[in-house]
C-alpha cells in the first residue's frame, strides 16, 4: 500500500514537472525582446486577432497536438519501426528507473534512523544513475540508427560523442560525492545534508568584532552545493551532455538543426521524443535537488523535531504524515526552482556545436574535475587522519 | 551484518574479515525494492501511453479513408551545395568520437571502483591515488614530449 501511494505521489510530481518543462520551453521561445525585434520567432505574431486564433493557452495547444496525433499516421519507407520502438521504450524505461531511485521524501518520522521512504533503494545508487543514463544514450543512438538517412546517422554520431564525453565527466564528478559522504547510496547522501555547517569557522573564531559574531551565528545548511560547490557546478554540464538529445527540431529554442533525429517524425513520434527529452530534464533536475540541495530538507529545521513537538498531543501518525507532506512540498518547490534556473541558463548561453562542446569538456572540464577529485580525496585523507 | 566466521565467496574462497560478500554487495538495504519499482514503472508507462492509445482508439472511430496510414517517401534535400555538410564536419565528428572513446575509458573504472569502495571504504582512496597519480604524470610528460617533437 505504501509503495502504491509513493508511486502515485512521485508520478504526480513528475507529471507536474513535465508540464512545467513544456510551459518553460514555450515561454523561453516567446520571451519578449523589445530591443531586438528581429530575433522574435514568427509564431509570436500569431494570435490576438479574429482571423488568427490565439495559441498561447496551454490547454488549447495540448488539444491541437492531440488532434494532430489522431489525424495523421505516417509510414516512412526507410524507417525500421522495430528498432525505433525498442529505442524509445528502452530510453523511457531507463529514465523511469532512474526517477524511481531518486530519494524525494526522506524518512517516515524525520529522524536519520527512521525507515526511508523510497521506491527503489540501491546500495550503489550513484553508479546505477551513471549506468541508466548511459543506457538511455544507447537507446537514443538506436532511435537515430533506425532512420536510414545520412542526417539521422550524423545525429547518432553526435549523440555517441556527447554521451561518451559526458559519462566520463559524470564519473569524475560523482566520485567526490561518494568520497564526501562515504557511500554510494543516494539515501545516505541525502541524510548527510540534513545538518548545518559553519564555513571557515576556524577563521571566524580567531577574529573578533560584532560582524564576525553575526557570521558565526549564521551557519549554512550542509548541502553539497555549499560543501562541494565545484562538484555542483561541474554536475550541470555533465548532466546537460547526457540528457540533451540531438533532435532536428529543438523545442527549447524553436530552431531547426542540420542533422539529428526526427526528420520524418509524425506528431505521435514528436510526442514520444518530447516526452523523453522532458523526462531526462526532470531526472536531471531532481538528481540535482537530491544530491546538492538536500532533497526535501528545510534549512535549519529538523523534521524529527517537528514530529516530536506534536507527538504528545495527536500521536505519532499524524505528525509523521505532516512531516512527509512538508518535505514533499519543499522538494517540489526546489525542483521547480531548478527547472526555472535551468531554463534561464539555457536561454542565456549559446548553443555550441558538438565539436566545440567536446573540446570544452576534454580540455577544460576534465582537468577541473580531476583537480576537484584530488582536492576532495586530499581533504578526506586529512580529516580521516585526524587533521581536523 | 557480519558473522564471526569468515563468509564463503561464490568462488569458493573465504572472504577476509570485515569484507562484504558479493551477495551483501548486491543486496539492497531499503524497505521497498521491486514492488515500488514495478509499480512506478507500470504507472509511468500507462500514463505515458494513455495519449497515443486514446488517439489510436479515436482514430479507429474515424471513417476508413481517413484513418489509413499514409505511406511517405523520406525527406530529401536534393543536391544543392547549401545543404551539403562541409568536409570539415566529418573530420570533426570522427575526431570527437575517437577522442571521447578514450575519455570514456575513465568511466569503465567506475565498476571496479564501486566494488572496491563498498568493500574497503575510505581506505581505497590512497590506493587509487597511488595508481592514478603516476599514470597521470607519465601521460602528461609523454604528451609534452610528443608535442615538442
Amino acid at each position: 500500500m505504501t509503495a502504491l501511494v509513493l508511486s502515485g505521489v512521485w508520478l504526480g510530481i513528475v507529471s507536474t514537472a513535465l508540464v512545467a518543462c513544456a510551459v518553460l520551453e514555450r515561454s523561453a521561445r516567446l520571451v519578449p525582446r523589445p530591443d531586438r525585434p528581429e530575433l522574435l520567432p514568427l509564431r509570436a505574431f500569431w494570435g490576438g486577432a479574429l482571423e488568427a486564433p490565439p495559441a498561447r493557452r496551454l490547454t488549447a495547444r495540448g488539444l491541437a497536438g492531440f488532434a494532430r496525433i489522431i489525424r495523421s499516421q505516417s509510414v516512412v519507407s526507410d524507417h525500421r519501426p522495430g528498432l525505433q520502438l525498442l529505442g524509445r521504450l528502452g530510453a523511457c524505461v531507463s529514465l523511469a528507473v532512474g526517477l524511481a531511485i531518486v530519494p524525494f521524501v526522506g524518512t517516515w518520522g524525520g529522524g536519520p534512523a527512521d525507515a526511508p521512504l523510497l521506491l527503489l533503494d540501491l546500495p550503489n545508487g550513484l553508479a546505477a544513475i551513471g549506468f541508466l543514463l548511459l543506457m538511455t544514450s544507447f537507446c537514443r543512438i538506436a532511435v537515430g540508427l533506425s532512420e536510414r538517412n545520412a542526417w539521422s546517422r550524423l545525429g547518432s554520431a553526435r549523440q555517441a560523442s556527447r554521451s561518451l564525453a559526458a559519462i566520463g565527466l559524470l564519473t569524475l564528478v560523482l566520485a567526490p560525492l561518494a568520497i564526501g559522504s562515504g557511500s554510494l547510496r543516494l539515501h545516505e547522501i541525502v541524510l548527510g545534508q540534513q545538518l548545518s555547517i559553519a564555513p571557515v569557522a576556524w577563521l571566524l573564531e580567531t577574529l573578533g568584532g560584532e560582524f564576525f559574531e553575526i557570521l558565526r551565528a549564521w551557519p549554512l545548511p550542509a548541502w553539497n552545493l555549499f560543501t562541494q560547490p565545484l562538484t555542483a557546478i561541474l554536475f550541470v554540464p555533465a548532466l546537460a551532455g547526457l540528457t540533451r538529445r540531438p533532435r532536428v527540431f529543438d523545442a527549447a529554442s524553436g530552431s531547426m538543426g542540420a542533422s539529428g533525429f526526427g526528420l520524418d517524425d509524425d506528431p505521435a513520434d514528436l510526442y514520444w521524443g518530447r516526452l523523453e527529452v522532458r523526462l531526462a530534464k526532470v531526472l536531471a533536475a531532481s538528481l540535482f535537488v537530491s544530491l546538492f540541495l538536500g532533497a526535501g530538507a528545510i534549512p535549519f529545521v529538523r523534521a524529527s523535531a517537528v514530529v516530536d513537538l506534536f507527538e504528545p498531543f495527536v500521536g505519532p501518525m499524524l505528525p509523521a504524515l505532516l512531516g512527509v507532506m512538508v518535505q514533499i512540498g519543499v522538494f517540489v518547490f526546489k525542483l521547480m526552482l531548478v527547472l526555472v534556473l535551468a531554463s534561464l541558463l539555457r536561454r542565456a548561453t549559446a548553443t555550441l556545436r558538438d565539436d566545440q562542446w567536446i573540446e570544452i569538456v576534454n580540455f577544460r572540464l576534465f582537468p577541473l574535475a580531476w583537480a576537484n577529485l584530488l582536492l576532495m580525496s586530499a581533504m578526506s585523507l586529512y580529516s580521516s587522519s585526524g587533521g581536523v | 551484518m557480519h558473522s564471526d566466521a569468515a563468509p564463503m565467496l561464490s568462488t569458493g574462497l573465504m572472504a577476509p574479515d570485515g569484507l562484504m560478500t558479493p551477495d551483501e554487495l548486491m543486496a539492497p538495504d531499503g524497505l521497498m525494492t521491486s514492488d515500488g519499482l514495478m509499480l512506478f514503472i507500470g504507472l509511468a508507462v500507462a500514463a505515458a501511453s494513455l495519449v497515443p492509445m486514446l488517439a489510436a482508439g479515436l482514430r479507429r472511430g474515424l471513417p476508413t479513408g481517413r484513418c489509413a496510414p499514409q505511406p511517405l517517401e523520406p525527406v530529401c534535400f536534393g543536391t544543392s551545395q547549401k545543404v551539403r555538410p562541409s568536409p570539415r564536419h566529418a573530420i570533426l565528428q570522427h575526431r570527437g568520437l575517437i577522442g571521447t572513446f578514450f575519455m570514456a575509458l575513465v568511466a569503465l573504472w567506475l565498476f571496479p571502483a564501486v566494488a572496491s569502495f563498498r568493500a574497503l571504504g575510505g581506505a581505497v582512496i590512497p590506493a587509487a591515488l597511488a595508481f592514478v597519480l603516476p599514470t597521470l604524470l607519465v601521460t602528461i610528460h609523454a604528451r609534452r614530449r610528443s608535442t615538442r617533437n
